[in-house]
């Protein structure tokens, strides 16, 4: 479950949230793609698949939280 | 590289013409969708921007988007990596120029791309409803259609990088059906919820129900119609699917839709007491949009079970998305199409019969894309376009609903069928 930001984070610290979660779902995407051109066992690249998927959600999560409107300062 | 699709015979080509001429009806479907589940306030103005982001999305597909995407054995643009060139963008002139429009496949396929590229713009619009101004839908569709989803589409059916490493995708359920979810979770982020959707303090968000079913649950008709041209014309020209195949395209795009409003109907009638006629819509959708990737590989059974997955999705997504993330996506474009579509994609890796171990990981590294590229790319691109002019209507506007404020006219004016219930005091 989401568990929403306090107003104690400003927008800057959510900015910056934002901002690595974006970066997170690049690289995961970068370790999906190098297990790709890089290895040629097929368990092995399922590994490096399966990690650069996790790293993914982990960055949609990141970016999903920084979108939550803070507990105190619900509209 | 990967070969162009063979050419289709005279048989084929009347077919897919005949596909070609029913899809429109999904956008059509699409938009009543989107309109019904707005507020009465602002029905007109869903109407309208369905057609401006259609209009826009042709004629950005038009300028540039093909040029991008291009078609599988057409001129590209080759990285070299690995020991192999990777083809990542196609290499075609501007305003399809030089294409010949005689019934060849790549004509077939701009024709196709255009319907698709138009349908994958209109569900943006579903999570921005009430309050995306059209001016900036129209800015923020010609960027979904002239660069970011030519470019993945080139990539799945233009012969690129994802198609060289054994993606398959029939009709779109990556393409079409999870960009255009991806690009809707961008703009219900960049907007923002409706005024009072989140208001009481700790407590459950309002719930704010569309204003007419009946548009709804008819346009779940025409969605259905629309999708079994579009998953035809898909099978035939980007897999080279023999005539009879249409057959077995049609059976799967049903049963999986089937099943999948089925699921919805039952899952709500335990849990509300009731089947939810839009959580059954929702369901319905979801499941042609889990369809489109493996309608031509799936056996019947297999089609059935992909979409009774899809239907237990997207309605239990709907409401997390909406209770736990926070998303205000008044249409479930999110569940729908993002989620539908990529159980579709992955659908296809597990339970098609390729006899390939490499199949389910090149499905996921589809997946991977959708999440790692498109997503940033499209939030990024709406980002620049929030900070250039907001895309959210100033609060009077919303309070007054878009068709007066952007369209000085309402659409029901002989009656006045809103309530103030769901607006801060």
């Amino acid at each position: 479950m989401l568990v929403a930001p306090t107003n104690r984070l400003c927008c800057n610290q959510l900015g910056t949230m934002r901002l690595a979660g974006l970066l997170l779902l690049s690289a995961g995407w970068a370790i999906v793609l190098a297990a790709f051109l890089m290895l040629g066992a097929v368990a092995a690249r399922a590994a490096f698949v399966a990690a650069g998927v996790a790293i993914e959600l982990l960055g949609l999560g990141l970016v999903a939280r920084s979108h939550l409107s803070p507990r105190e300062a619900k509209r | 590289m990967i070969p162009a699709a063979p050419a289709p015979s005279e048989a084929a080509t009347v077919l897919v013409l005949a596909c070609l001429l029913v899809a429109p009806l999904a956008i059509a479907g699409m938009a009543l969708v989107n309109t019904g589940l707005g507020r009465s306030r602002s029905a007109s103005h869903a109407m309208l921007a369905s057609l401006c982001v259609v209009s826009v999305a042709a004629v950005a597909y038009f300028v540039c988007g093909f040029a991008i995407q291009g078609f599988a054995g057409g001129p590209a643009h080759t990285i070299a990596a690995a020991g192999k060139q990777w083809n990542w963008i196609a290499a075609q002139p501007l305003f399809l120029r030089g294409l010949p429009l005689d019934g060849a496949p790549a004509c077939l396929i701009v024709w196709l791309q255009l319907l698709s590229v138009a349908l994958a713009a209109v569900i943006p619009l579903g999570a921005g409803l009430d309050r995306w101004r059209l001016g900036a839908a129209s800015a923020s569709t010609a960027l979904l259609a002239g660069l970011v989803y030519p470019l993945f589409a080139h990539w799945v059916w233009g012969g690129g990088w994802l198609a060289q490493i054994g993606f398959v995708d029939a009709a779109g359920s990556a393409p079409v059906q999870a960009v255009g979810g991806l690009a809707a979770l961008s703009i219900a982020w960049i907007l923002g919820a409706r005024r009072g959707k989140y208001a009481s303090e700790g407590g459950l968000p309002a719930a704010i129900p569309g204003h007419n079913a009946v548009l709804v649950l008819f346009a779940c008709f025409l969605v259905w119609t629309g999708w079994l041209g579009l998953n035809g014309a898909g099978a035939m020209l980007f897999c080279g699917a023999p005539v009879g195949a249409l057959v077995r395209v049609g059976l799967n795009t049903t049963l999986s839709a089937a099943m999948a409003g089925l699921a919805a109907a039952a899952i709500t009638r335990a849990r509300f007491g009731r089947p939810d006629a839009s959580l059954c819509a929702n369901g319905w959708i979801g499941g042609l949009a889990a369809s489109s990737a493996g309608c031509l590989f799936f056996d019947p059974a297999v089609a059935a079970l992909t979409g009774l997955i899809a239907g237990g999705l997207v309605v239990f997504t709907v409401e997390w998305l909406d209770v736990y993330g926070e998303i205000d996506d008044p249409t479930g474009a999110v569940s729908v199409h993002a989620i539908g579509g990529i159980w579709g994609v992955l659908a296809l890796g597990f339970f098609a019969r390729s006899g390939s171990n490499v199949q389910p990981l090149a499905q996921v590294a589809g997946v991977a894309t959708l999440l790692g590229v498109v997503l940033p790319l499209v939030y990024g691109l709406n980002w620049v376009l929030d900070r250039l002019s907001p895309q959210r209507v100033a609060p009077e506007g919303e309070r007054l609903g878009l068709d007066l404020h952007e369209l000085g006219a309402g659409a029901y004016p002989e009656f006045v069928i809103h309530r103030e219930d769901f607006l801060q005091r």
